[in-house]
């Protein structure tokens, strides 16, 4: 695990090397500020419902652009040979970087504290649906940054890794909203497969061990699919 | 070689994906839930895990819901599932559910189970759905049905996951709580009849035909309720006259005890002076309540009155005494005359609808109490029934009538009362016709001075409020918004949370209430507990003269001392001393002359021509068992424009709430607002909400992009140092 951690290491500073960090900070924080403060008044509640309600369709748009270069700016620029040469595991790779990944949109909800912290100031925030709305963003976060790196797996190109991690995320959130259109007897089984039906249930306030199995079942299977890919390019 | 490996991977890969789906399919039974909401919405309340503890006979729900519906709906399933499976965790061996699949897809089974929904009363339902880009209309059954023993309860549509443990909860307590509190019982209900012999020989002259049969009679009607109440009554008679166990005990409640003096009877014999005890006590555990066998009414011009309790009437105080003793109990009394609000429409003169009807509160409590109408006046205070509700009367109260209310206290029961300062009368032409505003008249029931003798009354003003409704005005009258005074919205940090039943209450809207102001120094010497619920802003004012309720010529006072916070709501709890402790009983003013006992009071009086002179004592109770007072001074928050249909709004649920309160279901008051969402912010002023909006959505940002800009310039400066290291070089 001490590779993970080199790498882990390596590629959250590289995030921060760039100007693109600040950008997709600056960008989530101004979009998710400015439709959760466009409305928070006039609703006059002290709650952050609509906020987490944001989240998963930000985070689909969001978090791909955040791993889309993970792989497949090591592909382009050759430096994913070099990495295959040194006597690190794939899953080590996938570690890293996921870990990178993570940690990045972990750093980019901080500052999002700062809304609690404000609406306590202003009424009585009721403490256990914050908690379980962060708890249940680092939950999707994680997933979706999941998603990402098996999209940057899939190819050279750091836009078609953007949109196609983009359509998973966006299809997984949307899913259990687009039932009207499916099948009856599938209904169920896409209804479970969507990551926004598991994410609200934890922002209410109730952490359900169904709704941390699926995330956690989602982080294991994507990236076990990265690990076949990065062994089939390796 | 290297293909059988690759494929291995897929096929491990396959396996885990296998295990994967299986671990979350057995997740789907086999979960844990950690409801992190400080008022536990997500998880049974108390007293929904008692209400399942306690079954004493297996209790079936079945869950008839139509399978894979569309959103919303398929989300109702889950949480109801959900639900039920917590109560069955918390629930003991009795408790049994189960769904049944009602799909119309025309399956033997699901045609069974709809055969069976419909004949328990569960029809089904239309709702939207999208098919090949249409909108179209599908049929689904949502309902439950409870049985237990012979009684089935249905709840025939759930569209909504709001209130549904509430709703649950309520609905197996109504069917199981006497069975299971009955069969729960250590030691039986004691039902001990005292009823001195010697009573026998002053029975002719005081009417009471039958005294002397009443103990066989009594022991009868014990035997036959004994049959619906699982044999758990121990009925027993007590002559206080010959036992002295039995007259001391006699003396220890508060039984009707009656004295007379040496007196000759119609034979000419000398009745020696002597005393004797009636009454029926019905006991468990550290509770007795007192059943009283005869009535004492004192009538103008017939003079006193002894009436002694019909069977009938018997059967029902002994079982509502039941009810009270082992607390199931869900009798509620409502005050049906003395110019109450009636809670159904009534027909005023020619066909002209009455008085405004509060139906919207009415359908609220009757879901959830079986409402007793008390007509004071003709009735009096039924026995049984664990509170009065008494909602803006108009007409006064006689002494007589404020003796009862003031015995029903005494006896231990509650009061929750809705007094309103004034009453409005529309002026001739009305103000369209230049009729001028309405008139208020002061209004004096009576009810005042024995609330003022607990310590406790109503101010004969309104309270207006700077903090209040603000009624949006068309553009066509100029637009804007006008305040409209007398509906003070009523802010979280002004209703007292410390409360159970106003725990989650965290914004009310008043409508025409008064203060209400409490006596420190009475109360306490009483051994009251006042509890303030709520108070208006301290930018309120009172208004007590010239009342005029036209918001257009209602203006705030200049003087900053007119401004004053007022509390609108109290609660009194403790041993209320009585108003007539050191006072007559009242005389019972009769309407209608020789009619009933009076009657044959008099008539009896007529031809005995001896009369014996007696004395009763332990008639008044004058320090009573610990009671308690809801007051609030004004009604008009229980009309049907405050009040929501589905009692879901704040108000609605704090109404209910008192009601809870006033019958001891505290424990319900506290499940049914734990889901209240209303949580409203404090009032900010226009600079903060700018304030905050621009630091949120403008501040941080800006401090990001600082951020970013200060590591860029380190790295350049760290940069420019390299170069200058290896140029000096």
């Amino acid at each position: 695990m001490k590779n993970a951690a080199h790498i882990f290491v390596k590629e959250f500073k590289g995030y921060f090397i760039s100007p693109i960090a600040y950008i997709v900070i600056s960008l989530f924080l101004i979009l998710s500020g400015w439709f959760f403060f466009s409305t928070f008044f006039l609703f006059n509640q002290a709650e952050l419902r609509s906020f987490f309600s944001l989240l998963p369709v930000m985070f689909s748009f969001v978090i791909p652009a955040v791993t889309m270069r993970l792989f497949s700016e090591e592909f382009n620029t050759g430096s994913f040979e070099l990495l295959s040469t040194m006597p690190v595991s794939s899953a080590e790779i996938i570690i890293g970087k996921f870990l990178a990944a993570f940690s990045f949109v972990v750093l980019m909800l901080i500052p999002t504290l700062s809304y609690g912290i404000f609406i306590s100031f202003m009424g009585d925030l009721d403490i256990g649906p914050w908690i379980g709305g962060y708890a249940g963003a680092m939950l999707i976060g994680a997933a979706f940054s999941a998603i990402g790196l098996f999209a940057s797996s899939l190819t050279r190109n750091q836009i078609i890794a953007f949109i196609v991690g983009m359509t998973i995320c966006i299809v997984t959130t949307l899913v259990d909203k687009m039932l009207f259109f499916l099948p009856e007897a599938a209904l169920s089984v896409f209804q479970f497969l969507g990551a926004d039906f598991h994410f609200q249930n934890i922002s209410r306030g109730i952490l359900d061990s169904r709704d941390v199995l699926y995330f956690l079942s989602v982080c294991f299977v994507m990236l076990y699919l990265t690990h076949l890919v990065i062994q089939e390019k390796k | 070689m290297r293909r059988a490996l690759n494929l291995t991977r897929y096929y491990r890969f396959i396996m885990y994906a296998i295990v994967v789906v299986l671990v979350n399919v057995a997740g789907a039974t086999l979960f844990f839930r950690v409801d992190l909401t400080s008022s536990r919405v997500y998880s049974l309340s108390r007293a929904s895990r008692e209400a399942v503890a306690t079954l004493s006979e297996p209790l079936t729900i079945k869950v008839f819901f139509t399978g894979n519906l569309p959103a919303p709906y398929n989300n109702i399933e889950r949480y109801l599932g959900d639900l039920l499976q917590e109560y069955a965790v918390a629930g003991n061996r009795y408790f049994n559910y189960e769904f049944f699949n009602v799909s119309s897809d025309g399956d033997e089974r699901a045609r069974q189970n709809q055969e069976a929904a419909r004949n328990y009363g569960v029809f089904p339902v239309q709702i939207q759905k999208i098919e090949q880009d249409e909108m179209k209309f599908q049929t689904a059954h949502m309902g439950m049905v409870f049985i237990h023993g012979d009684i089935i309860e249905t709840i025939p549509t759930i569209t909504s996951t709001e209130g549904l443990e509430f709703q649950v909860t309520s609905t197996i307590r109504k069917m199981n709580n006497k069975i299971s509190a009955l069969l729960s019982l250590k030691e039986n209900i004691s039902v001990k009849l005292f009823l001195s012999s010697s009573l026998e020989v002053v029975a002719p002259y005081m009417n009471l035909a039958g005294l002397s049969d009443l103990p066989g009679e009594t022991e009868k009607l014990v035997s036959r309720l004994n049959e619906k109440n699982y044999g758990r009554l121990a009925f027993s008679h007590l002559d206080p006259s010959r036992d002295a166990d039995g007259r001391r005990e006699a003396e220890g409640h508060n039984i009707l005890s009656l004295r007379w003096e040496e007196f000759k009877d119609r034979k000419g014999r000398t009745i020696p002076a002597d005393s004797g005890y009636a009454g029926i006590i019905v006991g468990h555990g550290d509770r007795r309540e007192e059943i009283p066998l005869i009535r004492v009414v004192r009538i103008p011009v017939f003079g006193t009155q002894y009436l002694l309790a019909e069977m009938e009437e018997l059967e029902g105080d002994i079982e509502n005494t039941i009810e009270n003793i082992i607390d199931v109990n869900e009798k509620t009394g409502y005050l049906a005359d003395h110019g109450t609000h009636p809670l159904e429409t009534t027909q005023g003169a020619f066909g002209q609808p009455g008085t405004e009807p509060l139906s919207r509160f009415g359908s609220l409590l009757s879901a959830e109490y079986t409402v007793t109408p008390v007509k004071i006046k003709e009735e009096g205070i039924p026995e049984g029934i664990r509170s009065l509700i008494i909602a803006g009367p108009r007409e006064p109260f006689t002494d007589y009538d404020l003796y009862q209310i003031d015995q029903f206290l005494m006896k231990g029961r509650n009061l929750a009362i809705f007094l309103d300062p004034f009453e409005e009368s529309a002026p001739q032409g009305g103000m369209a016709m230049g009729g001028g505003p309405a008139a208020s008249r002061p209004i004096e029931t009576g009810l005042e001075k024995l609330l003022a003798h607990y310590g406790i009354t109503v101010k004969k003003s309104y309270i207006m409020d700077e903090n209040c409704f603000k009624q949006s005005i068309s553009r066509a009258f100029g637009g804007g918004e006008r305040p409209i005074y007398f509906a003070p919205i009523i802010k979280s940090e002004f209703i007292n949370n410390d409360v159970p039943f106003l725990k989650n209450i965290k914004g009310l809207i008043m409508l025409k209430a008064s203060p209400v102001e409490i006596e420190d120094e009475k109360i306490k010497k009483a051994g009251l507990k006042a509890e303030k619920l709520f108070s208006s802003s301290e930018r309120s004012w009172e208004m007590a003269e010239g009342i005029n309720q036209n918001p257009l010529f209602m203006q705030p006072p200049t003087q900053e001392d007119a401004y004053r916070q007022m509390a609108i709501a109290y609660t009194l709890e403790g041993p209320f001393p009585s108003y007539f402790a050191d006072r007559p009983v009242p005389v019972k003013e009769e309407e209608t002359e020789g009619e009933g006992t009076a009657g044959k009071g008099a008539a009896d009086k007529a031809k005995g021509g001896v009369t014996p002179t007696l004395l009763t004592t332990a008639e008044t109770i004058e320090k009573g068992k610990p009671g308690k007072i809801f007051l609030i001074g004004t009604s008009e928050i229980l009309k049907n424009n405050v009040m929501d249909d589905e009692g879901r709004s704040p108000n609605a649920q704090f109404i209910m709430n008192v009601i809870d309160y006033a019958n001891d279901r505290e424990d319900n008051a506290v499940m049914r607002t734990k889901a209240q969402r209303f949580n409203p912010l404090m009032d900010v002023g226009p600079a903060t909400r700018t304030f905050v909006k621009t630091a949120n959505i403008v501040g941080l940002p800006v401090i990001v992009v600082i951020a970013g800009l200060f590591v860029w310039f380190r790295r350049k400066s760290r940069k420019r140092m390299v170069q200058e290291m290896f140029g000096k070089a």
